[in-house]
């Protein structure tokens, strides 16, 4: 409390009083907050719940039939040199790729034609062959899909799909 | 008479601090489910979300009542 009389009219107002916050601005600032926190939530639920989006690049060739045989598959980059994808052909007929990159901790996973699936050896984790979605280990969501298309003998990438929910 | 209003005063006092407390709880989950449903967006699941958002709503909804609560007791006192 200001006891100077001197400076007593010019701050009347004490310093502690000032500072003080009653139970019930408490509670009205408690209840804004979790009003924050809830209007986050939503915002979060509305972004997780959105459809997965596919995205177009310029197409990009990726390789000949010839060059791939049955139960094989081969590296690429899409959309840039440097974003590893992976093609494999697991019958004479179907063609699939994939981003090579582990969901999980971003390791390249590898196409194991003895188990038909593509395999992460750092964390065992193990993603479909037909959908990438996750069979086994940590990954939390599946392998972004390569969109593909078949020009005659040739294979092109033209875009890329993001996994659903594992 | 100006025991028996101390008295309520001080029941009052007892109410709205309670009220405090469950509404520290209430923000702590709150919390956790803001929490929970960010990693679970991160990690790519979508599952839990609008239960999660449910959830906080209605907790929200707690909040004002008691809230509004509390200044029903302000006016009486």
């Amino acid at each position: 409390m200001n006891t100077d009389p001197n400076t007593q009219n010019d701050f009347p107002v004490d310093w502690e009083e000032d500072h003080y916050v009653s139970r019930r601005e408490f509670f009205k600032f408690l209840t804004l907050a979790g009003g924050g926190l809830a209007v986050g939530t939503v915002g979060i639920s509305t972004l997780a719940n959105r459809p997965k989006s596919e995205l177009r690049f310029q197409p990009a060739l990726i390789a000949s039939i010839k060059d791939l045989k049955p139960g094989e598959s081969l590296s690429f980059g899409f959309p840039r040199e440097n974003d590893m994808c992976i093609l494999i052909r697991p019958t004479e007929s179907e063609f699939f790729a994939y981003k090579q990159r582990c969901t999980h901790l971003s390791c390249p996973v590898e196409w194991r034609p003895d188990q038909g699936r593509l395999y992460c050896p750092c964390h065992n984790g193990a993603f479909a062959i037909k959908t990438g979605k996750v069979l086994q280990g940590p990954p939390p969501r599946p392998l972004p899909k390569i969109m593909i298309e078949r020009r005659g003998d040739e294979i092109w990438a033209v875009g890329i799909r993001e996994g659903e929910e594992a | 008479m100006k025991r028996t209003l101390q008295l309520r005063r001080q029941q009052k006092s007892v109410v709205v601090v309670g009220l405090i407390l469950f509404g520290l709880v209430l923000f702590i989950l709150q919390l956790w489910l803001f929490v929970t449903t960010l990693e679970e967006a991160i990690a790519g699941h979508h599952r839990a979300s609008w239960a999660t958002t449910a959830a906080s709503i209605l907790l929200v909804g707690v909040d004002y009542w008691m809230l509004r609560g509390i200044y029903r007791l302000d006016r009486s006192a």
